[in-house]
């Protein structure tokens, strides 16, 4: 069995004035913990993120799991559509689990497209807005000239 | 810096154990690798020299808890001599992710032997002698026989 493809959690730390992956693991709460040890052990570091990558079909995501910046840490829910996908796999309790396909019906779950949607939807309408104040500021300018 | 045993995982106690002999290189010298740091996890580490091709790559150390059949020398044997579904086999089977990537990369998963099914966890790191080319990769395993209702990796 090699890596599963699906998701896999990046490790990344700000070092040098830019962003580095420190470590990769498949596992959320290992990847996690490293991050809380690289926080706790190295003060230096500045900012130190684990970032959930989802490669596979062509398409690349990646989100937020944990942050540390400016001495905060605050740590992300999984995204909704990872919830609805875990729930719809899980097993009856009388199931006997199969270890060979662990994770096959996660890679096999149609990807939702809800999230982009939302996203195109707020950056129109911030573009809309930042340039509607530009067109205002320039009119109040001549208006003032 | 913390003690080595901090973390009750074994996997992880190793990639402390590589950052520990960091010293502010990009990657550790497979010589600054101290099995006696590691104490008994020396047992569930390994150590390989990379060549190119990888398939000519070998084993310059394989911990004796990872070696399948039990007794057998892996030292200075190619990877390919690995059975299958084995955890060195399993532990070794993503150097090419960490040669692409260049940091280390935990994987775990499990394995079926007959009637048995095996959790493991492994973390495969590299290491470079002052070039800057990956030349080794220093790797831990640790496992454990399941019941098909465990769901925990081993520590």
């Amino acid at each position: 069995m090699s890596a599963r493809r699906g998701v896999t959690f990046e490790v990344r730390k700000y070092a040098e004035g830019r962003w580095l992956i420190d470590s990769i693991f498949d596992d959320q709460s290992l990847a996690v913990q490293e991050a809380e040890y690289l926080v706790n052990t190295f003060k230096t570091l500045m900012a130190v993120r684990v970032i959930a990558v989802s490669e596979g079909d062509g398409e690349y995501r990646e989100w937020p799991i944990f942050k540390y910046e400016n001495g905060k840490t605050t740590r992300s829910a999984p995204r909704p559509e990872e919830r609805r996908i875990k729930a719809s796999v899980a097993p009856p309790a009388n199931q006997t689990r199969d270890f060979e396909k662990r994770g096959g019906a996660e890679r096999a779950a149609p990807r939702r497209r809800s999230f982009d949607w939302v996203y195109y939807a707020r950056l129109t309408f911030g573009m809309i807005v930042v340039i509607g104040a530009a067109i205002l500021g320039v009119a109040l300018l001549r208006s003032i000239s | 810096m913390q003690p080595l045993d901090r973390d009750k995982r074994l996997t992880m106690r190793a990639l402390h154990h590589w950052r520990d002999i960091l010293g502010g290189r990009a990657f550790p010298r497979s010589a600054d690798i101290d099995p006696a740091s590691l104490g008994d996890d020396w047992h569930n580490c390994l150590l390989i020299g990379l060549k190119t091709p990888l398939e000519r790559s070998h084993f310059v150390h394989v911990g004796c808890n990872l070696c399948h059949p039990a007794g057998t020398v892996f030292t200075g044997r190619p990877l390919a001599d690995c059975i299958e579904h084995t955890v060195l086999r399993e532990a070794t089977s993503y150097i090419a992710r960490v040669l692409d990537r260049r940091v280390p990369i935990g994987v775990g998963g499990s394995i079926a032997q007959g009637d048995s099914a095996f959790l493991y966890r492994s973390i495969l790191m590299p290491l470079s002698d002052d070039t800057g080319a990956i030349d080794a990769i220093f790797g831990a395993a640790s496992f454990r026989e399941v019941r098909c209702s465990d769901e925990e990796y081993p520590s």
